[in-house]
């Protein structure tokens, strides 16, 4: 009997791990992984020693890569005058975006929230990727983000909760990216 | 004579021109911290030896470096590091301001200043890789 029963404990986490493994293997897991993955890459560069800013080029162009030519963005302000979120059109301008983030802010800490079923399952669990197909061709994914990072020049820390929305075409180029960052404030040690 | 003094004119602006390019010219960074590191050390031994006139020059020369030091940051968006340089620097010219007075307990308390600038620099701009020393922007 004693036997019977761990058996059926082990057949059942068995099960439990495999459909884990399907959720984050899934080909949306991994658009969603990739970008924030790229984005938050973009602080990973360093000064030479004579002073001069070294691999910042490639990590822009390793993130625009993942843009169409007529990418629609619409980011939050990065204008101390700017309210409200920016619509920025083509891919030109979107990269001015991502270099300015590549140049103004270090420490990139973009990760996906987790979520177990439980009322207080927040912090740890399922990373869900909401997907599904565009009628015009195309995936398109939507996720829970929580954002911290710290500008350049003074060193000061900020944390955000957010969304993603990206919509990818047939061709598997982003075309259109909404990026929310709602509540930003200000980290300070206590 | 007009040909001459556009000869001069042009001759001044080639040596002014050269002069900035020159000034601008910072050694490498790795080499100002070395330096650094090895005049911090001295002024460490110094103090602790009472050898005030000692002190003050290794206290002149770290004036020097960490204005070298503030150099290299300046052209960047990076003001944290240019504040801690600046600190270091005047911390360094309390401490020579102490020791030619003979007080090693005020040059004490400067060298524990400049300390805590170098650290907080190092923990925001330095990162380790096991085989040296990366700057973070």
């Amino acid at each position: 009997m004693r036997q019977l029963i761990i058996s059926t404990l082990i057949l059942l986490l068995a099960a439990i791990q495999l459909q884990a493994q399907a959720a984050a293997d899934s080909p949306e897991q991994k658009l969603a992984e990739e970008w924030l993955k790229q984005l938050n890459a973009l602080d990973d560069w360093y000064l030479s020693v004579d002073g001069k800013e070294e691999g910042v080029e490639q990590l822009v162009n390793s993130m625009m890569d993942l843009y169409a030519p007529d990418v629609l963005a619409e980011v939050p302000p990065h204008d101390k005058d700017q309210i409200g979120p920016v619509m920025i059109r083509g891919k030109e301008n979107v990269r001015k975006w991502v270099e300015r983030i590549a140049k103004t802010q270090v420490r990139l800490n973009y990760i996906l929230k987790r979520q177990t079923e439980g009322p207080t399952g927040e912090y740890e669990g399922w990373r869900l990727i909401y997907s599904t197909k565009l009628p015009w061709g195309g995936t398109g994914i939507a996720f829970q983000i929580i954002g911290v990072w710290s500008l350049r020049e003074d060193r000061r820390r900020f944390m955000a909760p957010g969304a993603v929305f990206i919509q990818y075409g047939p061709d598997g180029k982003i075309h259109r990216l909404r990026l929310l960052l709602a509540e930003i404030d200000e980290v300070k040690p206590l | 004579m007009n040909r001459q003094v556009v000869f001069i004119v042009i001759v001044i602006a080639a040596v002014f021109v050269f002069a900035t390019a020159f000034a601008q010219q910072h050694r490498p960074y790795n080499q100002i911290m070395k330096d650094v590191g090895a005049t911090f050390a001295s002024l460490k031994k110094n103090l602790d030896a009472n050898s005030a006139t000692a002190a003050a020059q290794d206290a002149a020369k770290l004036e020097g470096l960490f204005a070298e030091t503030e150099a290299f940051w300046a052209p960047f968006d990076t003001k944290d590091a240019i504040s801690f340089a600046k600190r270091a620097r005047d911390a360094a010219a309390a401490v020579g301001a102490a020791a030619k007075g003979n007080d090693i307990k005020a040059a004490q308390e400067s060298y524990s200043v400049i300390q805590k600038n170098c650290a907080n620099c190092h923990f925001s701009h330095r990162e380790e890789t096991g085989k040296g020393f990366l700057i973070k922007p």
